[in-house]
């Protein structure tokens, strides 16, 4: 199927529309910030806790930073984390679920309790204490986000190879006299892309969740805004004593439009690829 | 976190003299090589010494880490057990009647509370009704100074300051449990002792209660389990939001601080409390479906 037909059949599914333009917007505010947002990240243009106004449409926070630049220059970090993470996640995830699932044997063994092993760690805190040994760096984030979260796709993905390994066209292949990498990647892969898409864009919403919560926590790049950190700064220094919504609401609506888009999008990825698949 | 050893963090007065640095980081057994380090802590740990906290100095981690358990087990003993009632109710309703705009705001809501931070909703309720109107405390679990010779007034307090964080929790953890059960009882609606039960006249109340949700439980207990390993990041969260004086905000003190001792005794009492909610789960599950047990 070519780029076009997809995009067509794309835009046709209802869940996959509300998604596609719920993400846009932090797109768009990520790639457009120096021309969209009114002051610079860093600059203190207003007194502290100055409600919204005409020149700041939604306020400042303690020290008089504008808030609506900070909340627009602060989607780059979510997005480039997301992204960034679920990349690793996906990648790592589907290499150790192909080639143990289709060879077998004592590498599967060891990797698929490996796999239990680090799912039944609690994903959160285990995140916290690597971020906070490795020091708080985007690419730290990135990294950790990327080494602890590939459990999930493995199991989802390895169950698909299992089943895919058995299928005609496979063993036709084998019989055929083709090596196993090239069936892995030839025969194999091809055939996982529908079970991994969904799985891969539901990543990133994992992802920026997750940067959120560790901004949240402390452990964000301080050199860098995200809504995390926003948030951060909102209930350690006083949003609340000040009462200053206009601090803590929107940068949360960001994040959970945000989310909310990419799920819709892995949800209607996953109708149009997985048509098959009992769903009530 | 910054990096930097603790000892930096906590000797900012230039007048501490070297000797003293030093005394102090022998105490802490912060002057061995590392892998010395890491025998002594494995050691320790089997014995059950987690070492002494930075941060509570001198408290033991263990101590700090026992005094808080039962608060967290308090918040989400209550929230875990109320989320899965309302989740399976509701997705039960929903599923029973699919397409009705029950389920479609039974999925809506499952999707918006998954793509919500935790926290900005913790934020968000206590922005409301503890600033805004005041009806609930803003922070804590019980209102310092008072005294529990008054019984009454004393649970009641404790049961005010449960309200906001564990209605986060709930909010949080109802949309899994709740998608599920839909999805199970969507596919039940057409079995033939369904029929049945509806052809004996049964008010169709008892036909989704008493003959569909039972059938569903199942997979739904197994299901629950794995949720108690997702509660530990809303006890996090919601914990450091509230200032509940839990584990979860523990863990966030623990990294504030750079208290390495207290954070790796958190994560190995967590990651324990984890395993044995597991272990239970599965045991409780063979109680329930006996065919496990034969096997």
């Amino acid at each position: 199927m070519n780029a076009r037909g997809f995009s067509k059949i794309l835009t046709e599914n209802r869940n996959a529309r509300v998604g596609l333009i719920l993400v846009l917007i932090p797109i768009i505010m990520a790639s457009f910030a120096q021309w969209i947002a009114p002051y610079s990240a860093h600059a203190l243009t207003c007194r502290p806790y100055e409600g919204p106004s005409p020149t700041h449409l939604l306020g400042c926070d303690d020290i008089g930073h504008d808030l609506l630049s900070q909340l627009i220059y602060g989607s780059r970090v979510p997005l480039l984390v997301g992204c960034l993470s679920a990349a690793i996640v996906t990648t790592l995830g589907t290499m150790i679920a192909i080639y143990p699932g289709y060879i077998g044997g004592l590498l599967d063994e060891i990797l698929m309790r490996l796999t239990d092993a680090v799912m039944t760690v609690p994903y959160l805190v285990f995140l916290i204490v690597l971020t906070a040994y490795l020091g708080p760096n985007i690419w730290n984030i990135i990294m950790s986000i990327g080494f602890l979260g590939w459990p999930s796709t493995t199991r989802i993905v390895r169950s698909q190879v299992i089943t895919l390994k058995t299928r005609l066209y496979v063993e036709a292949a084998v019989a055929a006299g083709a090596g196993r990498r090239y069936i892995m990647f030839n025969y194999i892969l091809p055939g996982l892309l529908p079970a991994i898409i969904p799985l891969a864009v539901l990543s990133v919403m994992d992802g920026i969740l997750t940067e959120a919560g560790l901004s949240f926590l402390g452990l964000g790049d301080s050199a860098q805004v995200s809504w995390g950190m926003i948030l951060f700064y909102a209930q350690f220094r006083g949003g609340f004593v000040a009462g200053a919504w206009w601090w803590i609401v929107p940068p949360g609506i960001m994040i959970t439009i945000t989310s909310l888009g990419i799920l819709f999008v892995s949800h209607a990825l996953d109708e149009i690829m997985n048509p098959s698949k009992v769903r009530t | 976190m910054m990096p930097g050893s603790p000892v930096d963090r906590f000797l900012t007065d230039p007048s501490f003299s070297m000797q003293q640095r030093e005394a102090l980081l022998r105490q802490f057994g912060l002057d061995k090589p590392l892998h010395i380090q890491f025998i002594l802590y494995i050691v320790n740990t089997l014995q059950g010494n987690l070492g002494v906290s930075f941060r509570f100095y001198p408290t033991p981690v263990m101590t700090v880490i026992m005094y808080r358990i039962p608060w967290t087990l308090y918040l989400l003993g209550i929230a875990y057990s109320l989320s899965i009632i309302i989740g399976v109710i509701l997705g039960a309703t929903a599923g029973w009647r699919r397409g009705s705009k029950t389920d479609t705001m039974t999925i809506l809501f499952a999707f918006v509370t998954r793509s919500m931070p935790v926290f900005w909703l913790a934020m968000t309720l206590l922005l409301i009704f503890s600033y805004y109107l005041g009806i609930f405390p803003s922070s804590g679990a019980l209102t310092p100074a008072i005294s529990p010779d008054n019984i009454a007034r004393y649970i009641g307090d404790l049961g005010w300051h449960v309200v906001l964080p564990a209605t986060t929790i709930v909010l949080i953890l109802i949309g899994p449990p709740a998608l599920l059960t839909r999805n199970l009882i969507a596919e039940v609606t057409e079995e033939p002792y369904i029929y049945l039960a509806k052809a004996k006249g049964l008010s169709p109340r008892t036909v989704l209660f008493k003959h569909a949700l039972r059938n569903v439980m199942l997979p739904v207990s197994s299901y629950s389990a794995i949720l108690l390993g997702f509660i530990v990041s809303g006890a996090v969260f919601t914990e450091t939001v509230f200032a509940w004086p839990g584990v979860g905000s523990l863990v966030y003190a623990a990294v504030i601080s750079r208290d390495y001792p207290l954070m790796q005794g958190a994560f190995l009492i967590t990651t324990i409390s984890v395993l044995l909610a597991n272990f239970l789960a599965d045991i409780l599950y063979s109680y329930l479906d006996p065919r496990v047990r034969r096997q």
